[in-house]
């Protein structure tokens, strides 16, 4: 345990000594590691994966697919909540000298919550559409990335995260599939509205 | 709503516009396309991007939920609300600027706009609806 705390915070270490020496470099973290850049971006994404799709069917599973997405990451951000009452990990900016490019967030570090819904976000989609999947994944790992480095994750805070929207997704497919009268039923009047 | 959550608000709003534009030109629905096809898979995208580089480029944006950022139930709440104002706008204007696009209502769901605007083909639906409610109706009196 003691030998992965250590190289938690060397890797936090490594990452984050590179942190002010190349302004674009820290604008560029800065902006990715923002609130509202890349939740924005993955909430445009699966509204471009609703109305997309070359045929009904292909676009159904497509709309199944924000289902698990949107139930993963609710799921997601409820289990990171409860979590937060009974643990609580400090900052990495408040017990190690790290150059800070980002706010003071108050909230336990450990799980890193935007890992979680991003990652709930990305498996619930490749649970069903394997290519779209992967590229929100890719977007949510640079996000983690970029938390660590504007230096408020340890990098096992947003492992720890990205398992539990990873775990929270695969639920969320098995509970849909429990309650699939109601998925259908929703499909089913979005289509008589023409919206799906 | 203050300054902040009023830029959120605009934000998602013009970037979903935009995708809804791309989205709706990628998969050929030409009933709901403001552009004509091919500039609308470059208008869209180019009006996603020009959204969130004046989010970002105004004014600093990291900014916490305890001072005047968004907390997370905040966030959902206007990203919802800016979607689906974006959505009621391109689908009445599309409706407006293809008027004439009535089509044959030969599918449901969204492959009925490949040839017809929005309004016209929810209007006819809510008509066949309302006459066979109609016809229902007098069947069950009369029987």
């Amino acid at each position: 345990m003691e030998i992965l705390a250590k190289a938690d915070e060397r890797a936090l270490l490594w990452l984050n000594g590179w942190a002010g020496r190349w302004p674009w470099l820290d604008a560029l973290a800065q902006t990715v590691a923002s609130d509202y850049l890349v939740p924005v971006a993955m909430g445009l994404m699966l509204l471009a994966l609703w109305f997309t799709g070359g045929t009904p069917w292909d676009r159904e599973r497509r709309q199944r697919s924000v289902f698990t997405a949107l139930a993963g990451l609710t799921m997601a951000s409820w289990v990171v909540l409860e979590l937060n009452k009974v643990l609580f990990r400090p900052r990495p900016f408040q017990t190690l000298d790290l150059t800070l490019l980002f706010y003071r967030p108050v909230d336990s570090s450990f799980p890193a919550n935007p890992a979680a819904v991003v990652f709930a976000i990305a498996a619930g989609v490749w649970l069903k559409d394997r290519r779209s999947g992967t590229a929100l994944a890719a977007v949510g790992a640079l996000y983690s990335l970029s938390r660590v480095y504007v230096g408020v994750f340890y990098p096992s805070d947003v492992l720890g995260g990205a398992a539990i929207g990873v775990a929270t997704a695969l639920l969320s497919a098995l509970v849909l599939r429990w309650l699939e009268p109601l998925p259908r039923l929703l499909l089913r009047v979005a289509r008589a509205i023409f919206l799906a | 709503m203050t300054d902040f959550r009023l830029d959120y608000f605009l934000l998602v709003s013009a970037a979903s516009f935009g995708i809804l534009q791309w989205a709706f030109a990628y998969n050929r629905l030409e009933g709901l396309l403001l552009l004509p096809r091919r500039l609308s898979l470059l208008a869209g995208p180019a009006l996603t991007v020009a959204a969130f580089a004046w989010f970002f480029l105004s004014t600093p944006r990291n900014v916490p939920d305890t001072a005047a950022g968004l907390d997370g139930n905040e966030q959902a709440a206007l990203f919802a609300a800016g979607v689906g104002i974006a959505l009621l706008a391109h689908l009445l204007l599309s409706s407006l600027s293809n008027w004439s696009m009535v089509g044959r209502q030969e599918h449901g769901g969204l492959e009925a706009l490949r040839g017809a605007n929005y309004v016209r083909t929810a209007m006819r639906r809510l008509g066949e609806l309302w006459r066979s409610w109609q016809r229902q109706t007098n069947e069950r009196s009369s029987g």
